[in-house]
Order: C-alpha cells, then structure tokens, then sequence
C-alpha cells in the first residue's frame, strides 16, 4: 500500500514557509521517500498562486482545494493577515480538511500572541508542532 | 503568427508537381532549385477578385489564394521513427543557438512591469513548424492531398504532348493515391520550361512553337511556357532575391517524405535563383495566376458541387437519416455483407468499404474509410469547402461526418473530424468555448483511440497537435491559463523531448496570464528542465532551471532550492564548467533540513568538484560558502589606538570611569580637541570620517562568530581575517607587507557555535580596512564571507546614533600609525581573595612592549586604599620584610618625581620624572601597596599615561587602563571608648573592643599605635612585676605591642593609656614596634583618610580637559562641600592603628592588617577634672590626741578653652540631681589589674560568665558619712582658672576614730564669667581614707 501524503505548510508574508510539518503516518517500513519532500514543496509552492487568486473570491478563510497536481491535491486556508495554511494530501474529505485547519488556526492565533512573533519568523515552538500533530493524527487517522 | 493567418497559409490546396528529370536539371544546376522550391514563392496569390459558388445559391469572392506545391512522390507522411529522429535533429540544431538568447531574469522583469512577453524560445516555433510539417499527408484528413498536377517538361523536348503522356503514366504517385486513399481524378496543368542556357535548335521562338502545338492538343488554358535563366548568374548580375527562396526551404528527411524530396541541390555560388532575371520571374508568376485561377479553382469549385451532390444524395435529406439510423443500429455482427448492401459503400466502389467500419472499431483496429466512401467524401468535401474559404459548408459537412463516426466508434477519424470542426468554428468565428471544446474533444478521442492502435504513438502525436493548436489559439486570444491547462494535458502522453517543450510552453503561458502566476510557472519549468534532462537536452535544461532560480531563491523552500542548486550544479560539472558548479553546490551545503547522510553526501560532493577543479585549473576559486555560518552583521573590534586595555576587565568598566580617571593625566597636555571651527584647514579623508585608530605593530582583535548548522563536524582551518591597504597595491603578493594576519583552526562539532577573536597586525602606516574573513574548510574548500558593508559615518551624523565606543567596535576601517611605544602593565602577587584591613604588597611591571622608547610616565589610581611609594626600594622582599621596623632601609634605585599627589575622589596621581625613558623591551617594577578597608569587592582601576620619546604623527601620547578586582572578607571589627583616666588630670582610658569575624583562623593583635600629633600610648599596668625591680608604669611611646591573640569568631577588650600632647614626655621613642608605623605604606594608609577629608573641602580642581556630560551629571548631583568652620576648629582626637597578623601553620604572620580609628573622642566630655590625692594611710595614736587629720590636695584642671571660676564646698551631702554630673565612668583602676602579668594587664577576656563584673573601686565595707568632718572654710574659691592650667585645692579632713572613710561629700562648681551666666557642678572624685590607730 502507498503511503500516504500529508504535508502542512504555514506560508508568511513573501512566500515564506514559517512551519513545515510532514504528518505522514508512516507506515511498517519506517522510510519514506525523501525525495518525494522535493515534489511536495514545488506544489505547495505553486499553490501559492491559485490561493492568492482565490483568495478574494469570497469571505471565506477556508478556500478548499486550491490546486491539483496528478493525484496530489492542495487545500488552503488563508487568515486575516494573509497568513496562508497549506495542506497537501491525496484526496481527503474537505469537511476534515477544513476542521483540521479551524483548529490548527486556534493554535495558531495563540503563537501570534507572542509579541516577539513576526510574519516572517518561522514558528519554532515545540509544543505548536505537537498539537498540530496530534490534530492531524485525530482528523486524519484512517 | 496570428492563427488565422497561420492556418489560412497551412490549410491550403495542395498541388502535385511531377517534373521530367531534364526540366529539373535545368532548374538545380542553375539556381539551385528545384521546380517546386521555384515555383512556391509565388503560390501566395493575393489581390485577387475571383467569384467562386460552391454548394450555395450565391457567388462570392476569394481575394487571396495560396497554393501548396509539392513534388508528387514526396507526398507521404514520414514513419514516426524517421519523423522523431528528424525533430530531434531540429531541436538540436536549434538549442545550439539557445546560447544566443539571453536568460531571462524572470522576477526583476516582472517586477519592472514590463511583463515578460517577448519571445525567447526561438527553437519551439522551429520545431512546432517541422512537427506540423511531419503530421500532414495523413490518411485522416484530405487538405494535404492534392487537387491539381502539374507536368513540368522541359521546352527543348521533340514532342511535348507525348512527352507529358509518358512523364504522368511513368511518375511514381503519392503512396497513398496508389493505395485509392486518394482521389486520383485531379485537374491536369502543363508547364514547359525553356532554358535560355541550353543550347537548342531555334531558341525560345521554337519553344513557343512547341507551347502552341501543345495547346492545341490539350487545350489552351492547360499548357503555359516560361522561360529561365536568362541571367548570367554572376554575382554581379544577381537580382537579389534570394531571400524569396531561403526562408521557406524545410528540411529533408533521409528517406524524403513530408512533401521534401531526401536532400537538395547544392547551391550555386551566387545563391539560390542566380540565374533568373526579373522577365523570368515576372513569367513564373504570371503562369501561377493564370494555373490558379483558370484552371485549379474552377476545378476545385467543380469538385465541391460534385461531391455535395453526392453526400446530398447518399447522407442528408430524412429519408437517408432514416437509413442511417436503422442500418447504423445494426451491430458488428452484420458483417461485411450488410455493409456492401449499405448506401454509403455505392458509390464510387472504394476498394475498402464503409460498411466495415463498425465491425473494425470493434475489433479495435484502425478503421481506414477510403476515398470512395461516403465518409471519406465528406471529409474531402469538407476539407474542400474550407480551402475554398466556405466554413459554413465545411462545418456542417464535418458536423455530419462526426456524428456517423461517432455512432461507428471510429475514435481515430472522429477525434480528426473534431479537430478539423475546431479549426473551421475558429475560422466561422465560433465562441472559444465552442473551438476549444472540439479540440479537447480531439484530444480525449484520439488519445482513447490509442490504446486499440497499431502505432498508440501515432495517435499521441495527433492528440498533441490538437491541444497545440488549441492552445495556440487559446494563448493568442488571451485565454492563457486554458492555453496551459492544454499543453499540460498534452505533455503527459508525450514522450520527454515533446513533453519538456510542451510544459516550457505550457509554463510560459502562466506568465502571460494576469497578475503573472510566477510560482506555477517556476514548477511547470522545473518539469520541463527535467524532462529536458532526462532526454539529454542538457542546454535547454540548465535554461529552464536556471530561468526559475531567481524566482525561489531566497523564500527558505529548502528542499526547492537544493533540488535546482543540485540539478544546477550537477550539470554545471558535467560541462566543465567548475566554477558555476562549485557555485551551486557550496549554495547547497547549508542544509540542516537535511538527514546526516545527505548532509554529508553534499559536503563530498562539494569537496569532490573541488578537488576536480583544482586538478583542472591548477587554482580553486574562493567562495562565499555558507559554511561555517559566519554572523557577519554582528563584528566587533578590539584594538588599541591611544587607549590600550591592559586586561579584559578594564574593558568591562564604563567610559566615564576612564575618563575621570584619565582627565588629570591629561591635564597639561595638548590633546587636540577639534571643534567644528577649527576643521577646516583639515578636511581629508581621514578627519572626515571616523575611523579607528591602529598602531602598527600592534594586534587588531575582531570578535566573531561561528556556526556549524550541520550534524557533521567541519574542520576550519586557515581561519583568517581579510584586509584591504588603501591604495590597493598592484600585486596582490604586496598584501603581506602591510599587515601580519594570524591564522586559526577550529573544529566545528555539529550544531557547535563559537565565538572566536581573529587578529591582525598591520606593518605600514596608512589606510586599511578590513573586509571579511576566509577559511578552508575541510583542508581544501577555501571560503570567505565579507563583512557587511559599514563604512564610517560622518562625524555629525553618527554622534546621533551611536556612542563613540559602539561605533569604534563596529567601525572596519582604520588610520595605521607609525610603529609607537606602547607601554603594558601589570599587578603581581596580587590575591583574587583578601582579608578586610589587609596590607599586601604586590608588584607592578610596567614594561614597553613597543619598539620605540617612551617616556614621561604618569598614573592614576582610581582607589585610596592603593598606593605606590616614592621610590622602588621595597621592590624586593615580603609584604612583612618591607613593613618591620628597624631594618635597614636602602634608597631606591630610582624615584618617582614627587609623591603621589591625592585628588578628588580617592584618586592620586603618580608622576614619574620626564627624563626616565623605557626603551623597548624595557621592564620597571614598582612596589604597589594594596588595602582593602572594608569587606566586599574591592576595584581598583589604574590608569596610565606614556608619550613617545620622540614625536609621532598623528599620537601624542598613549594611555593604558588597568583594572582589578578583589574579593574581601570580613577579619577585624574593632570599638574603640575615650573615657578620661580618673588617675590623673591629662591621660586618657582608650578601650578597644575587638571582635574576630572570621570563623576559621586565629588571629594576632600585634600592635597598637596612635600616629597623631604629640599624642603617645601605654600599656596599663607597670612592668617589672615578675623581676622584682621596682614597677614603673610604662613609659607614653607611639606604639604597644600587646600581642593577644584572638582565636576564631571571639571577641576581646583591651585598655590602654592615651597620652594627650600637654603630658607628652620628651620621650619621642617609638617604643616598641612590631612594624614601622611611623612611616612607609601603613603611615600612607593611615593618613588617607584624614588628607583626604582636607582635600575634599577645597574648591575642585579644574582640568584643562572638557568634562563629559556623565562627569557633569555627576558633579551636579554630588552635593557641594559644606564650608564647615566650626568643625574644622575643633580639635581633632588621635587616631589610632591596630595591627595584627594572620599566622600561618609555623606560626609566621602570613598576612598583615591594620585597622584604623580615626578622631577618638572623649564619651562624655568633662569640664573641669579633678582628683583628690593625700595619703591614704595614716597611723594616729589616738590615745593620745582626740582626732586625726589629714589633708588632702584636691588637684583641679579645667579642660575647656575659657577660664573658669572654680568654687569647691565641703559638706554638701549627697550629690544633688539636676546639676550637670559627672560620674565616673567604669574605669579599670590598676589596683584590679595587679593579679595579672604585664602582659595580661590591659586585656581581660570578656567572658560570659564574668560580664557581671562592674568595675566598683570602693573596698567592701568602707564607711560614708559623716563620720569625719572637714576643718577649714566651706568654700574655697579659684577664682579664675585659664584653659589648660592645673590648679591645686587642699582641704582638711579631721577623723575622730581608725577605720576607713570614705570622703566624698563636696562639690565642685564652676563657671564660665566670660562665656555665659550658667553654673555647673559635680560631686568631687572620691577618696578613701584609712586611719591606722597607732597604738595598734
């Protein structure tokens, strides 16, 4: 069985990637393919274009699939302050999709508290990186 | 080219030339021609008015017309194999040039705003047009098929009619018309070909005999003349139209094919065409419009009606639809049989029928409708409307047509039709979605009709035509993302060659779409460049990643950047080229995202092509490699220009202590303190800007630091700071003349970070300014990093910014001077621990460490408690030796100029003589006394001041900061009482409470000493107690030595005897001295404070220097000195030094203390002090006479500074209250103290159990009263008694009985007449008197 594809990316201002996180569950084997890391940062990245013109389209934060390459689908989110959230999976149900992100967006607003965070200073908290992955382990746990 | 007009060019009728072997030599041997290639130029017929009718009821007109010629047997479409390996060769050969066309810097043009349209990827229009080229004469679609030939046969044949018979039956024809795909029944056109350069019978004049003979037979309109090369073909002669002919000569295929013959005749030296002359040319186009318009459109226009007749009479109309809708119903099972029977197959009799269409598709095998079908009619039909210029025709035929292949399932020829309807609904002026719907309807057919295909790859390549045209025609009408969205759908059939160019374009595209979608375009690029790559198109790769660098450089997407960097580099080392490789790998290196393994697979990699290049070029270029990571921003300088640090914390220490400090050593001298007035003269370089200052010869430190962001180690090595002299010299091996650079090695552990100080040592004077650093990483990588660009700011501005000293850290550049002396210090024997009150003596080297002598050297001690003596006799020797008395005392070898001189604030100033030079290398030692008073952290800060012994440009004098720190611990506390002595008139009681703080050691009193004016101290007691000789008290002497130890954490009283200056004996001996009061460093010590206090109450002495602001915040706050006139005329009580020592395990002092007591006073004052002596044991027989007396003296002093009016009355009683009192103060009598040895006798250990002691002199029983009575007057009067004098009373006491009385009921008053009208007084000092009855 294929592995799955789950990578989430907070993108800040000037397209720079502020969180990444693989939430892969990796299966028996233990190894993935690191090469594959290559392919999934070129498509989030050119997701990027589509969620900027999405993005105004209507007043959702949530834009669902943005963007779609072979069988790698891009779903996005997009906060107040043009923060962007990048999920790139292989076809999960949007309803999930979007939960995952309304609760990694609650997390999230808790790191911008911080008055040292700035759009472009990467999120290094460990314990962000740990709810992200225990909410993505409880949305998407197949 | 517009799509229009590129498909009004392509769709085109064809013409099938069949020429004699003679006509062609005529033409290639001249001109370089063949009759096709001459005749094509002027197939573009335009400026036309021909009224044409096809299936309509009306005319209309065409007013352009292009005919297509092409040599007959060269009308097949190439094997795939030929046609693939043909484009390849095409995109080669076009690649090459690839080099030519610049490389776009994506971001900067978009960013500019002029977008990023001009074309600059010439090798795909190059090869789109060959792709075309190599698809037509296609069995599924008719345009490329031919609908006129054309005999060419030379004029000098004998008989041209027969000839043209022979010429048309013995040509070989299109494979296809030989197949009866093709319709055979073409329009016949003759042309003969007069050469004026054949040497014939009768010339052209015969030749047109021959035209006419020809037209008589086969009619006037089908044969034409012209007449060639009747130019020279010099290249004098040459008309210059060559460029008619060069542009459009396609290539050849090995085996021909695609409407080229398999190669071309060489060229003549004059060019293509070099014989013709402009009557020629005039004549070949006359022909082709006459052949055009007289012979093909009739024809054509013939043709149309005809078939639509046909398909009319078979197709359309209800009854045929019925037809169609039953037989079309029947399954593939009818076979053949019904298919015969079927009206489509009636016609023409084509050698394959129609019918069998259904039961092939369903054995998944291509389904050929030949020309005679009712199928293939309508799409020759069709395909004739449209080059008649009626797509309305076209349209509706080809609709037809889509919707019976559509029911056959013949998926090959439906995707055809379907792509043809695209083409005629963009030329009717169909909406997009229409024209862009039936191409990718094309697509998804011919792309599902693979699978079941002979050749699949055949189909692919139709399908990417369709979703080509779809996308050129998307791409021209603004429709750019669908223009992508098509190349994209077509690349991934396509094998890498077409499917790289597809997705270039396809990534193109995305740039034109507005706002530009830049990051699909990087990925959509990336693609192709990895197709390219993987179909060994390494230039068109290197191109495409190199035009996406710009685009994701610098936005952190690790894995992004390192896969081009990777691709980049790879490439870059394939081609040799090692520069550009190294480039990209070093850019790579930084990679903490990535495993260990791959971290240290491209450090190999890196280290690998290095040595590679190396071997290459014999030099490995220096790059800025990202390893380690050098924080460049942040750099701080450490070098010394007029103010040395002497130890690294002296650079802890504020600015303004420094400057206090410095200011009196500055004070006299010239510092040059530039104002803006005065710079005007000097307006160079160097005072414009502020640049530090550097000696050279001496090190410049630059703090900076080091990361190592990997998991693997790095081994830095070579690790040096890089400079740049002003001017630059010529040759960069002058470098090493101008400074000296100190190299380190470091190994960086993973994740290590460290911060290392790098140094320089400048040899020349000038201008230098450092740049960067550069290592060599891993022993063979050189690298460097450059220091950000901070160059000084002007003078004005930057006093805003920063602080001086800030900026003198930050700032690289540097004014060298001439080599300077350069003076070093330091502090020996100097303990990082000491006890409060210790006395220690260390050493202070100073030395010139510069290789110019210096001179004039000056100091300041920041601390009191600091103290250098005159002269450097004591340089040798302990702290003990130099302090004990009686040793012989050498003058030193050479003295400071005048004794310290004591300053504000605990400061003192040294001065050593102006002649006293340090030559290089020179070292001075000097005694230097150190005292911490209190416990706690002791600094003290030295600072000091040399000038060159010669004069030096640009440096006048140097200054060294020293700084120390002591920790000190607690050791003596020491209470000192005054109480006046009741014994005598003059001496006083000193009581010393001392307590040892320390918990560990024992320590011993050793000695006592009072230093002030005329004042002496004693010892308690007499000595002489345990010889026998007679006890005399003590002599007064400045020092004791009592000698009591003190074990830890105990606490003592000693008393001594205080000898005020009026009982001074003559005797000034010191008396018995354990260490040297009176003079050397405890004098100092001890003196000190006292100086200091005179110091401090004069006016501040002012210094030539300007104060800083912090000076004179500080001044402001400090309150000013209080005139204190009164203070200062009181007199001042001594002061008094205790010693003691430490011992150490043998017993030997290990270290010295003094404790000082400074202005003694008295408890309670007294006025007037009194004692009453007379003898104190009287035998009285007092059987003989009734009483007893005794007189008694009654000594008086006054001890104030008025005279005094003394009354003393006997018999007053009990001392009344409410009077001034004086009452004894405890006072140990020295009656108590005889029990105990000299030694002991002024010490008692204050024991707990014996606090109860009071110190009452009366002996126990001694009677009071009234029991004796004073004889003489009550009052005796003194009636002035002046300050300071001694006054003596004798009074009378009469006792009746022996016994022991105590006198003491009188008074002593007095006043002051002069000063004020009070009284005072005071019971007189007791007496006891003890009569002895004689007869006892």
């Amino acid at each position: 069985m294929s592995t799955t594809v789950l990578t989430f990316v907070i993108v800040g201002l000037d397209d720079h990637p502020i969180f990444e996180a693989d939430l892969a569950v990796r299966g028996e084997s233990g190894s993935r393919d690191d090469r594959a890391q290559y392919l999934h940062q070129f498509v989030l990245h050119a997701a990027l274009d589509a969620v900027e013109e999405q993005q105004w389209q209507g007043p959702n934060m949530n834009l669902g699939v943005v963007d779609k390459f072979n069988n790698l689908q891009v779903s996005a989110f997009v906060t107040a302050a043009q923060i962007k959230f990048l999920l790139l999976h292989d076809g999960k149900n949007e309803d999930t999709v979007k939960l995952f992100f309304r609760d990694v967006y609650e997390v999230y607003l808790r790191v911008v508290m911080n008055p040292f965070f700035t759009p472009r200073s990467q999120i290094k908290s460990a314990a962000f990186n740990q709810k992200v992955r225990s909410l993505a382990r409880s949305y998407f746990r197949s | 080219m517009e799509f229009r007009e590129w498909i009004l060019e392509r769709l085109t009728p064809a013409v099938m030339v069949i020429s004699s072997q003679e006509a062609e030599e005529i033409c290639q041997e001249k001109n370089g021609l063949t009759v096709v290639d001459m005749l094509r130029p002027y197939g573009f017929l335009h400026q036309l008015s021909v009224p044409v009718r096809t299936v309509g009821e009306h005319a209309y007109r065409i007013r352009e017309f292009r005919v297509r010629f092409y040599k007959a047997d060269m009308m097949f479409q190439p094997p795939l194999e030929a046609a693939d390996e043909y484009l390849k060769g095409v995109l080669n050969t076009a690649a090459k040039e690839s080099h030519a066309v610049e490389i776009p810097d994506v971001m900067a043009a978009l960013q500019s705003g002029k977008g990023f349209l001009a074309d600059n990827t010439p090798w795909w229009n190059k090869y789109l047009d060959e792709f075309h080229r190599m698809l037509s004469f296609g069995e599924l679609e008719t345009f490329d098929h031919p609908v006129g030939c054309l005999l060419v046969m030379h004029a000098h044949v004998g008989n041209p009619v027969e000839a043209f018979g022979r010429l048309f039956h013995s040509a070989r024809k299109p494979p296809l018309m030989a197949e009866g795909k093709m319709e055979h029944r073409l329009v016949m056109h003759h042309l003969l070909i007069h050469g004026d350069n054949v040497q014939a019978d009768g010339g052209y004049a015969r030749s047109e005999e021959k035209l006419k003979a020809a037209r008589a037979a086969l009619g006037t309109a089908a044969v034409h003349l012209i007449r060639i090369n009747s130019g020279k073909g010099d290249p004098a002669s040459v008309l210059g139209y060559e460029s008619i002919w060069r542009p459009p000569l396609p290539g050849t295929l090995p085996g021909g094919g695609a409407g080229e013959p398999p190669s071309r005749p060489p060229v003549p030296p004059a060019g293509y065409g070099a014989c013709l002359t402009k009557a020629n040319l005039d004549d070949i186009k006359r022909f082709l419009e006459d052949f055009a318009v007289r012979a093909l459109l009739p024809a054509m226009e013939a043709r149309v009606r005809a078939l639509n007749h046909q398909v009319t009479s078979t197709r359309k109309g209800l009854r045929n639809q019925l037809k169609t809708l039953l037989w079309r119903k029947q399954p593939g099972g009818l076979g053949a049989a019904a298919g015969r029977d079927s009206p489509r197959g009636s016609v023409h009799g084509g050698s394959v029928h129609g019918g069998s269409a259904a039961a092939a598709s369903a054995n998944g095998s291509a389904v050929p409708y030949g020309g005679g079908s009712v199928e293939g009619q309508m799409r020759a039909l069709a395909d004739l409307a449209f080059m008649m210029q009626d797509y309305d025709t076209a349209l509706s035929t080809l609709r037809l047509l889509a919707s019976d292949l559509r029911s056959d399932k013949a998926w090959k020829q439906y995707a055809a039709v379907q792509e043809m309807i695209g083409v005629s609904m963009f030329m009717a002026r169909g909406t997009m979605t229409d024209v862009l719907g039936a191409f990718k309807e094309a697509f998804y057919r011919y792309n599902s009709a693979a699978p079941h295909e002979a050749q699949p790859r055949e189909c692919v390549r139709y399908a990417t035509r369709a979703m080509l045209l779809a996308a050129e025609y998307a791409r021209q009408h603004g429709a750019c993302n669908d223009a992508n969205y098509a190349l994209m759908k077509a690349h991934f059939q396509e094998e890498n060659l077409r499917a790289a160019l597809l997705l270039e374009q396809a990534a193109l595209c995305l740039l034109r779409v507005s706002p530009p979608s830049v990051r699909k375009y990087a990925f959509h690029m990336v693609l192709a460049g990895l197709r390219y790559n993987a179909c060994d198109q390494k230039a068109l790769g290197m191109r495409a990643y190199r035009q996406v660098l710009s685009v994701y450089k610098g936005h952190s997407w690790a894995f992004i950047e390192e896969h081009i960097h990777d691709v980049l580099g790879k490439q870059c080392r394939d081609t040799g080229n090692f520069d550009a490789a190294l480039e990209h790998f070093a850019a790579m290196l930084n990679c903490p995202h990535s495993p260990p393994y791959w971290q240290s697979h491209y450090l190999k990699q890196f280290m690998d092509t290095i040595a590679a290049a190396g071997n290459a070029k014999g030099a490995v270029p220096v790059l800025e490699l990202p390893l380690p990571v050098v924080d460049a921003d942040h750099v701080t300088v450490q070098c010394d220009n007029e103010i040395c640090h002497g130890n690294p914390e002296s650079r802890a220490q504020p600015e303004e202590l420094w400057r206090s400090l410095e200011g009196p050593l500055l004070s006299g001298m010239d510092i040059g303190v530039a104002s803006w007035l005065d710079s005007g003269g000097s307006s160079s370089k160097v005072s414009a800007l502020q640049l530090n200052t550097a000696v050279a010869g001496e090190m410049i430190e630059v703090l900076i630091s080091l990361g190592n962001p990997l998991a693997v180690d790095l081994q830095i090595s070579r690790l040096r700071l890089m400079f740049e002299p002003e001017p630059m010299p010529t040759d960069a091996a002058d470098l090493q003349h101008y400074a000296e650079v100190l190299e380190q090695m470091v190994v960086l552990k993973g994740g290590e970070q460290v911060r290392l100080a790098l140094g320089l040592r400048p040899l020349r004077p000038g201008l230098l300014t450092l740049t960067g650093v550069e290592w060599l990483l891993n022993g063979n990588a050189p690298g460097h990093k450059l220091f950000a660009p901070k160059r000084p700011r002007h003078r004005r501005t930057a006093s805003r910014a920063a602080t001086k000293a800030e900026q003198q850290s930050q700032c690289l550049s540097f004014n060298i001077l001439d080599a300077l002396p350069r003076l070093e210090a330091s502090v020996d024997q100097l303990l990082p621990t000491m006890l409060a009150g210790e006395v220690r003596k260390c050493t202070l080297r100073l030395r010139n460490t510069g290789s110019v002598p210096l001179r004039g050297i000056r100091a300041v001690s920041s601390s009191p408690d600091v103290y250098l003596p005159p002269d450097n006799a004591d340089t040798s020797g302990s702290t003990l030796d130099n302090l004990t008395s009686g040793r012989e005392r050498a003058a030193g070898a050479s003295g400071l100029q005048e004794p310290g001189i004591r300053l504000r604030r605990g400061m003192t100033l040294y001065t050593w003589p102006a002649a006293q030079a340090l030559g290089p290398g020179q070292e001075m030692q000097w005694p230097l006394w150190v005292h911490p008073r209190d416990k706690g952290q002791f600094a003290f800060h030295l600072a000091f001041l040399s000038e060159p012994e010669a004069h030096v440009e640009g440096m006048s004098y140097r200054l060294l900061r020293l700084s120390h720190s002591v920790d000190v611990l607690p050791c003596l506390h020491v209470a000192a009482e005054l109480a006046a002595s009741r014994a005598d008139l003059v001496t006083f009681m000193l009581k010393l409470s001392m307590r040892n703080m320390q918990g560990l050691q024992a320590l011993t009193v050793r000695q006592v000493s009072c230093l002030s004016e005329g004042w002496r101290i004693s010892l308690l007691g007499r000595r002489g107690l345990h010889d026998g000789t007679s006890a005399t008290p003590f002599p007064p002497s400045t020092s004791v030595t009592p000698a009591a130890e003190l074990p830890a954490a105990t606490a003592a009283t000693a008393h001594f005897r205080m000898h005020p200056p009026e009982a001074a004996t003559a005797s000034r001996s010191p008396g018995e001295e354990w260490v040297q009061a009176a003079e050397g460093a405890l004098a100092h010590f001890h003196s000190e404070p006292t100086k200091r206090l005179q110091l401090e109450a004069q006016p501040e002495q002012q210094f030539p220097t300007r104060p800083s602001k912090a000076e004179l915040r500080s001044a402001a706050l400090e309150p000013p000195p209080e005139p204190s006139t009164s203070e200062a005329n009181q007199p001042s009580g001594p002061d008094v030094m205790v010693v003691w020592s430490v011992p150490d395990s043998a017993g030997n002092p290990r270290c010295i203390g003094a404790h000082h007591i400074y202005d003694l006073q008295e408890k309670e004052k007294v006025a007037i002090r009194a004692t009453l002596q007379g003898e104190e044991r009287l035998r009285h027989n007092f059987g003989h006479g009734g009483f007893c007396a005794a007189a008694l003296h009654l000594e008086l002093r006054n001890c104030t500074d008025a005279a005094a009016s003394l009354c003393i009355e006997t018999g007053t009683g009990s001392p009344s209250r409410g009077e001034a009192v004086w009452r004894p103060s405890p006072e140990l009598a020295p009656q108590s103290s005889t029990a105990g040895d000299s030694a002991a006798a002024g010490l008692s250990q204050e024991l707990p159990s014996s606090s109860g002691r009071s110190g009452g002199a009366f002996p126990v029983g001694a009677r009071s009263g009234s029991e004796y009575m004073w004889c003489g007057s009550v009052r005796t009067l003194v009636t002035s008694l002046p300050p300071g004098r001694t006054t003596r009373v004798t009074l009378r006491v009469v006792v009746m009985a022996p016994g022991e009385y105590e006198i003491s009921d009188y008074l002593i008053r007095w006043a002051f007449p002069g000063v004020d009208q009070l009284q005072y007084s005071q019971p007189g000092p007791k007496f006891v008197l003890r009569v002895v009855d004689g007869e006892g």
